[in-house]
């Protein structure tokens, strides 16, 4: 069971949710029609980076173990896909705070525990030049007919290292 | 600032020879923007608008 959302969409097609403890959350999927680079004409256009916000937290403490909030974020995922079925999801979990591996692991627990199948989501580790990593994450509808596209796109983001 | 710095990131990642450190760099300062601009939605009219529909819908249940 999850929490009802809004989608009041916008540029960058955003919905909000509200949990029993009063925190709001707003969830983006910004229009990044470039990220893949410039050869990817037809899929450009569905390619979208996906952000998680707490908008509103009284409390100022961090939202609890509260389950409804991934399976309310995987609704959301359903929703916009019904809406743009050949849409791209682009995820990168927040690191501002160095926690972006816990962060990543939440999210992939929602996704293994709330989707019904609809999405595929595969995950790659991007590396800057300091050497650090950053987990990223593609989420597309199973039925996406430029998936083996995608996916080739997405692996070459992490292939190349340097100019 | 950060829409600046966004914007020359965002050339960074159009060009053909782009490396992983353009694509996460962008990435980063995306969020960082989509932070900055969420620290100021709260505390607009819009976000208002939005929390009562959220109470309204809350409250149809």
């Amino acid at each position: 069971m999850n929490y009802q959302f809004i989608f009041d969409g916008g540029t960058d097609n955003s919905y909000f949710f509200e949990t029993n403890s009063g925190i709001v959350y707003q969830i983006k999927f910004k229009p990044t029609p470039y990220l893949f680079g410039n050869d990817c004409k037809e899929i450009s256009e569905y390619i979208y980076e996906f952000a998680i916000l707490v908008e509103y937290n009284v409390t100022q403490k961090l939202p609890s173990n509260d389950k409804k909030i991934g399976a309310t974020v995987v609704a959301v995922f359903i929703d916009f896909y019904l809406r743009i079925g050949k849409a791209i999801s682009v995820y990168i979990c927040d690191s501002s705070d160095g926690k972006e591996f816990i962060r990543k692991r939440k999210f992939d627990q929602w996704f293994t525990e709330f989707n019904d199948d609809t999405f595929v989501k595969i995950d790659e580790m991007i590396t800057d030049k300091n050497k650090n990593k950053f987990p990223i994450s593609l989420i597309i509808s199973k039925s996406n007919p430029y998936r083996s596209q995608i996916f080739e796109a997405f692996i070459e983001i992490s292939l190349k290292n340097s100019k | 600032m950060v829409m600046e710095e966004l914007k020359k990131l965002e050339d960074a990642i159009k060009q053909k020879d782009r490396t992983q450190d353009d694509v996460i760099n962008y990435l980063l300062a995306s969020k960082k923007q989509m932070r900055e601009e969420s620290k100021l939605f709260v505390k607009t009219a819009k976000f208002q608008e939005i929390r009562q529909r959220l109470n309204e819908l809350r409250d149809k249940k």
